[in-house]
């Protein structure tokens, strides 16, 4: 066809770009003026095991600033400002965190609306475990390992079995984990983690085989561990309400410059090349940095139909137009939203009117629909929420008042027979009086 | 000067006078409490009647007429124009507007202060219209005395006291008046100016029901005792036809009048009374034997259709069924078993012996001997005092608030009685004894030994009475009714008085320190107060128009925190507010209420059941022993919250309530979607903010 072949190119070249080690990254950038980063170190020596991973980010626009945890100079505001709207969180094991970085700080971050990437390791120290705590995940005890004896690395010479080969990513939630296919594992050594099910901001992003589980590795099992099978959750990530996104993984080792080229190979003997370690990384990142999946809205309206102004109240009955601009991060500008799916609701306690906003491709969105015969205090509301986009949540309030007592039908033809029996009525009774007064016949 | 007029003109000069003094009487004497307090809207329905002249006089009679509210019943709003009785709004605006037109600007708040004052002159003057008509002036001048300052109408009528009631007992009386004047004279011009009055009054109170049934109920008997004229016919008719009409025009009330059964009785009684006139003018035209069969054949077929007829519409629902409050008329017990709405309020209760006396004092054993008056020389006009006031003795008895109706009917019974008494006695203090032995009186006239002194002590009686009557109303006035309950008053232990000003408190830091489109849940009984002191969006109020809704709130109340807070959720609330009152002792507060609130929620929603509420022995209890249900209920932790740790009273433990005279069971607890917002000085009003989803939760 016309469109095929360009398209095909593409495709072909984004490939490409996947594939190449030294590939330039593709054109993704955080939100303007989101792209202050700090890395939050164990020591400098991760700083050069995971240089791809850092170098990635800065490749992406990124401004970069390492620092040790144990330094203790690390600080995320200076005189209330925040100095930076994303951290990279992989201090998994400092114990010593002399620096402002605490809980709280942490906690204090993500709630005015930054991004946090958090890796996890075996032996994990208090202020991550606490961390993810707070955000619905909960760290298996330390010391602890994910071990999985039918699907190990063949090739690590260990033989202890933590050394997993993990198939089980959330490729639906291609906003998160992007649109590309998983064709390898993902290798993983690290601690397992449990998510809350109350917890509706929380999802599992990738997790373990059948016979994954979690426990202390080399002892024997005498008691349930935390988790295993399915629910031993691997990556988890986390929207919060304001949209901060935070991602959790277990193991500081899967973004490791010596993850993202290794090679393994499954028990069955099947040899892997090269693991989706890198692939995975970098897709969670651009997630969690706000380099996918963000919307933004703007100028959410309404009124009647064929007036502009947004009115202080609706009539029951009246016809109104909703309208509101949706647009969408690409990693480079601000383009038009394309989903097909927004809807609103009219609100009074439940929805007596919910329709599928018709998107005109230029970021416009628009409905007409009749006030429902009800008065009342409603709501527009539309709540477009997901998996891996930021959430729309914006309502406006209206009241829908009745008929002004003038506002009614004045002659309506039922009452016709009414109107013809007072008039012959009032005709009757002249005629009557007429006679009765005039006529006497004595 | 005065004594130089002819001793006719001297009784017109007097009269005049003593209808002056009374007027004054009953204006100052409802002055009470703007004298102790100020000049303050009292209690609840009072506020949303203030609020409502407020935007009537700002925003004018259409604009009032089409008001929607969307500050109260959020967020179903409430269609004010259409739900209220106008009829006090209009008159205090007019008041207002006609003061400010003088140039004598009154502000509109004080004018509806003033209002029930002025209305219960006017009472004062249409009671002596309604005395002089049914007997003559001089009862009318001793029931207008008496009427002045009875304290059952005092009650709802005292300065602030701004409610419906304070125009519609003058609206009531004035009819009545009207009606007996109109019997009296079968006049059409008399008749169409009670119709006007029945439309003010309908205009003005829902009591209204009470006339329209009242009036048909007089006009059966009559017929019945053979008291049949034309005179009566005239005046029904005229009434009827035109009060229907004109009752129709107020849009609360509707087309009621053709289908409510309250107001069938009249329906039918008109009908009655053409085929009774019909009949009457036959029997005059045709034989009796003819007469006779007719009468068999068409009538009893007429009247067994139309009682099929009005079974049938009843029975599918065509006339309106019978309303709760009308039920509760009938049968006392049964709002308490079917609707706990209509009894959870205290003046819906059956009144007990004790509020007779207090409310009528004299009169309740002087109306018995007004009945007896009017019964030995009955007259059209004593027959419908006599059925007023029996039916309205019995409507007192069976709830609080009719006790308002009784009233003027007492008074114009007692008046009859008094003055009866006066007359016959008095004359006999002036006769010499002499005369007696003359024998010149007839043989009926028998001689009475020591006549003189026992009529001597027959007047100072009466006088005593009166003058104790005259005490009593007025130290209850002072006592009893002239408190605001807005703001509330008490003795101390040095006998000094102390103010608590809580609520005016709470209301004005919602005013200030909330956003203006803040939601407020709190029970009904403040909805009135919170929107117009506070300004703010209520989600119910004391119209409790909608069962279901206000269920909700109980709901909430009785519930969990977690179960709570999704419903305050659903219902965009922002804040709780609470009436608490076990910090200083103030009985009427929302752990008292709070079974009613269980009742109310229990009615729709099966989960609350009102046995959990109790211990296994049934008792309601909020110590150690209470039920965990209730001590874990969203109400319990509102009140209750901090009050673990505060000492309210020596020699007692921490978190003693001083209401239920018990150390609270629950002090350890935290709120998880609630936190405290503002407690007021003495710890009644306590409001709680609701706290948005958790960011990361």
């Amino acid at each position: 066809s016309f469109i095929g072949p360009p398209m095909g190119k593409v495709v072909v070249v984004s490939l490409l770009f996947f594939s190449l080690l030294t590939a330039p990254a593709v054109l993704a950038r955080p939100v303007e003026g989101k792209e202050r980063t700090l890395v939050l170190l164990d020591d400098n020596g991760v700083r050069r095991s995971h240089a791809t991973f850092f170098s990635l980010l800065e490749e992406r626009g990124h401004t970069l600033t390492f620092k040790e945890a144990e330094d203790g100079d690390a600080s995320l505001t200076s005189y209330g400002e925040y100095l930076f709207d994303n951290l990279v969180l992989f201090a998994p094991t400092a114990q010593d965190l002399r620096g402002m970085i605490d809980v709280h700080a942490l906690v204090d971050f993500v709630d005015s609306g930054h991004n946090v990437l958090v890796a996890g390791a075996s032996d994990l120290n208090d202020l991550t475990r606490e961390f993810g705590a707070e955000c619905g995940v909960e760290f298996d005890e330390s010391g602890t390992f994910v071990m999985d004896h039918l699907n190990f690395d063949a090739l690590d010479a260990e033989g202890d079995h933590t050394r997993v080969l993990i198939d089980q990513i959330a490729t639906d939630a291609t906003m998160i984990v992007g649109t590309e296919k998983y064709e390898t594992p993902v290798v993983y050594r690290g601690v397992g983690m449990a998510i809350d099910d109350q917890n509706p901001l929380v999802t599992k992003i990738m997790w373990g085989s059948p016979t994954t589980y979690s426990f202390f590795e080399g002892q024997p099992i005498r008691t349930y561990p935390q988790s295993a099978g399915l629910e031993t959750v691997l990556v988890a990530a986390m929207q919060a309400r304001n949209n901060a996104r935070v991602t959790f993984f277990g193991s500081l080792e899967m973004c490791s410059d010596v993850s993202f080229k290794a090679a393994a190979q499954r028990v069955s003997g099947i040899h892997i090349d090269k693991t989706a370690n890198k692939q995975l990384c970098t897709e969670l990142s651009k997630w969690t940095f706000h380099e996918r999946g963000v919307l933004r809205h703007s100028n959410h309206l309404h009124h009647r139909v064929g007036e502009s102004g947004i009115p202080h109240f609706y009539r029951v009955k009246d016809n109104l137009e909703y309208e509101v601009h949706i647009e969408q991060w690409t990693g480079e500008k601000w383009d038009p939203f394309v989903g097909q799916d927004v809807q609103v609701e009219f609100v009074r306690i439940d929805p007596y009117i919910r329709r599928t906003l018709n998107n005109d491709g230029a970021s416009r969105f628009t409905t007409a629909f009749q006030v429902p015969d009800v008065n009342g205090v409603y709501k527009f509301r539309v709540d477009y929420w997901r998996p891996g986009l930021t959430r729309l949540f914006f309502e406006d309030k209206v009241i829908v008042r009745p008929f002004r007592h003038n506002e009614f039908e004045r002659f309506i033809p039922t009452a016709f027979p009414y109107y013809a029996g007072a008039f012959s009525m009032m005709f009757g009774f002249f005629i009557f009086g007429w006679v009765y007064l005039y006529n006497r016949s004595d | 000067m005065f004594v130089s007029l002819p001793s006719a003109k001297q009784v017109v000069v007097l009269r005049i006078f003593i209808l002056a003094l009374v007027c004054i009487v009953a204006f100052a004497t409802r002055l009470f409490s703007v004298l102790r307090f100020e000049s303050v809207i009292h209690e609840f329905d009072p506020y949303f009647n203030y609020r409502t002249t407020k935007f009537l006089v700002s925003e004018g009679i259409y604009n009032f007429h089409n008001w929607f509210d969307d500050y109260s019943w959020y967020p179903l709003g409430r269609i004010i124009g259409g739900t209220i009785y106008p009829g006090l709004m209009l008159t205090a605006a007019l008041v207002h507007w006609a003061l400010n037109a003088l140039n004598f600007t009154v502000n509109i708040r004080n004018v509806c202060v003033l209002t029930a004052p002025l209305f219960a002159s006017n009472t004062a003057l249409a009671t002596y219209l309604l005395g002089k008509e049914v007997e003559n002036e001089k009862t009318g001048l001793v029931a207008a005395a008496l009427i002045a300052i009875v304290p059952g109408y005092i009650s709802r009528s005292v300065a602030g006291s701004y409610d419906n009631e304070g125009v519609a007992i003058f609206a009531l009386i004035f009819c009545f008046f009207l009606w007996v004047k109109s019997v009296k004279t079968g006049s059409l011009f008399w008749s169409a100016m009670c119709a006007l009055s029945y439309f003010y009054m309908v205009a003005a109170w829902g009591g209204y029901i009470f006339i329209i049934n009242l009036i048909p109920l007089y006009v059966l008997v009559m017929i019945f005792v053979g008291r049949y004229s034309h005179r009566l016919y005239v005046a029904y008719c005229t009434l009827y036809v035109l009060g229907t009409l004109l009752s129709m025009q107020v849009s609360f009330v509707g087309f009621q009048p053709v289908y409510s059964s309250e107001h069938m009785a009249a329906l039918g009684v008109f009908v009655f009374l053409q085929v009774y006139g019909g009949i009457r003018w036959i029997s005059n035209v045709l034989p009796p034997d003819y007469f006779r069969a007719l009468f068999r054949i068409v009538f009893l077929t007429v009247a067994a259709a139309a009682g099929v007829a009005f079974v049938a519409a009843s029975v599918t629902g065509y006339v309106a069924p019978w309303t709760g409050r009308f039920y509760t008329l009938l049968d006392p017990t049964y709002a308490k078993a079917h609707i706990p709405i209509i009894a959870s309020v205290s003046e819906h209760q059956p009144t007990t012996w004790s509020s007779f006396f207090f409310d009528l004092h004299m009169l309740t054993f002087m109306l018995p001997a007004g009945l007896y008056y009017c019964l030995k020389s009955a007259t059209d006009g004593n027959i419908f005092i006599v059925m007023y006031g029996v039916t309205s003795v019995y409507f007192a008895g069976v709830m609080v608030r009719l006790m308002l109706v009784l009233s003027p009917a007492a008074c114009v019974l007692s008046a009859i009685a008094i003055s009866n008494a006066l007359r016959t006695h008095m004359t006999h203090i002036h006769s010499p004894p002499a005369d007696k032995t003359t024998g010149k009186k007839g043989a009926a006239d028998t001689v009475v030994p020591y006549q003189q002194e026992i009529s001597l002590a027959i007047v100072l009686g009466i006088t005593a009475l009166l003058v104790f009557y005259t005490f009593h109303c007025t130290w209850v006035t002072s006592e009893a009714y002239s408190s605001p309950s807005i703001v509330l008053a008490a003795r101390q232990h040095d006998g000094g008085r102390i103010i608590f000003d809580d609520f005016r408190e709470a209301y004005y830091w919602l005013r200030q320190n909330t956003p203006e489109d803040a939601k407020i849940m709190s029970w009904w009984d403040y909805g009135y107060q919170i929107t117009a002191m506070a300004n703010r969006t209520v989600i119910v109020d004391n119209n409790t128009w909608n069962n279901s809704h206000i269920a909700l709130v109980g709901m909430a109340m009785a519930s969990d925190e977690e179960i709570s807070y999704k419903i305050m959720r659903s219902l965009d609330v922002d804040y709780v507010l609470v009436i608490f009152g076990g910090l200083v002792g103030y009985a009427s507060d929302d752990i008292n209420k709070f079974l009613w609130m269980v009742r109310i929620a229990g009615g729709e929603h099966a989960e609350i059941r009102e046995e959990d509420y109790f211990t296994p022995q049934g008792e309601f209890r909020v110590d150690r022993e209470g039920s965990p249900i209730l001590l874990n209920c969203l109400m319990y932790k509102m009140c209750y919250f901090r009050f673990g740790s505060i000492l309210t009273e020596h020699g007692k433990p921490t978190g003693y309530d001083r209401v239920r005279n018990t150390e609270i069971g629950n002090k350890d607890f935290t709120l998880n979607h609630l936190e405290e917002a503002y407690t007021t000085e003495h710890w009644l009003v306590r409001i709680y903010k609701v706290k948005s989803l958790a960011n990361r939760g």
